[in-house]
């Protein structure tokens, strides 16, 4: 079973995607502290696409999160990604800076991908015991 | 089936302002705390702030927080702190504890069991 899901990169919609992987996640019977986990990583790289990936770009249709999600096996896959420019330092950021070292706290392995043409990916996995 | 965008206007936070004393402030906060809700939570602290100088919040009723609503806690418990306030948490669920934990936010952030 896989998730994939494309929305506009805005903060209304951080929650959406996260309620939407919930409900993914339910019905792989993923719960507790590793739903929890799961659920705040995906919300993290979510917020970091709001923030970040198209801070230079003006507003258009294109500037969406792309969430996919795939169980296999005993390991879930999740993306997050963007058609920006990628991430760069900001001084006026608007966080902590802790959105990337929780997503590596909480998750097996987290890759961070260019995309072609443009874009980042965030691709992080997770040890599930589907019920 | 429930529409998405309405179950994630249900869990929007509210909050509720009870004063305790002339110093304690208690800020009942219900509903998911991240990027969505990041300027009702801070106009929310800021209005409790404004009525005490320890702001209780009674946080049984939050779900979930990310780190953009820890970058408001602390800015919150700063102020307080600055003059001599503070900021505490109660009635912390175990995911909510999670993150407090390991963004170390309890250093500054007072969170009683």
């Amino acid at each position: 079973m896989e998730l994939q899901l494309s929305v506009p990169a805005t903060a209304d919609n951080v929650p959406l995607l996260r309620h939407a992987m919930a409900g993914f996640l339910e019905g792989q019977s993923v719960t507790g502290e590793t739903a929890a986990d799961v659920l705040l990583a995906v919300t993290e790289a979510c917020t970091n696409v709001v923030q970040h990936a198209y801070r230079s770009e003006p507003a258009t249709d294109d500037r969406q999160i792309e969430l996919a999600a795939e169980c296999m096996d005993s390991i879930l896959e999740v993306a997050v990604r963007d058609l920006g420019r990628g991430f760069a330092p900001r001084v006026d950021s608007p966080g902590l800076g802790l959105g990337l070292p929780v997503i590596a706290a909480l998750t097996q392995t987290v890759e961070i991908r260019p995309l072609t043409p443009h874009g980042t990916e965030v691709v992080m996995t997770f040890a599930i015991d589907p019920g | 089936m429930q529409d998405p965008s309405e179950a994630a206007t249900n869990r929007d936070p509210h909050f509720v302002r009870r004063r305790v004393d002339e110093v304690v402030l208690v800020l009942q906060v219900d509903g998911e705390l991240d990027i969505k809700s990041t300027d009702s939570l801070r106009s929310a602290l800021d209005a409790a702030e404004r009525e005490g100088n320890i702001v209780r919040i009674d946080a049984a009723g939050v779900s979930f927080v990310d780190s953009t609503a820890l970058g408001v806690l602390l800015a919150s418990a700063q102020r307080l702190s600055a003059r001599g306030g503070r900021l505490e948490l109660i009635n912390v669920s175990p995911p909510v504890r999670r993150i407090l934990d390991m963004t170390l936010i309890a250093r500054t952030v007072h969170v009683i069991s």
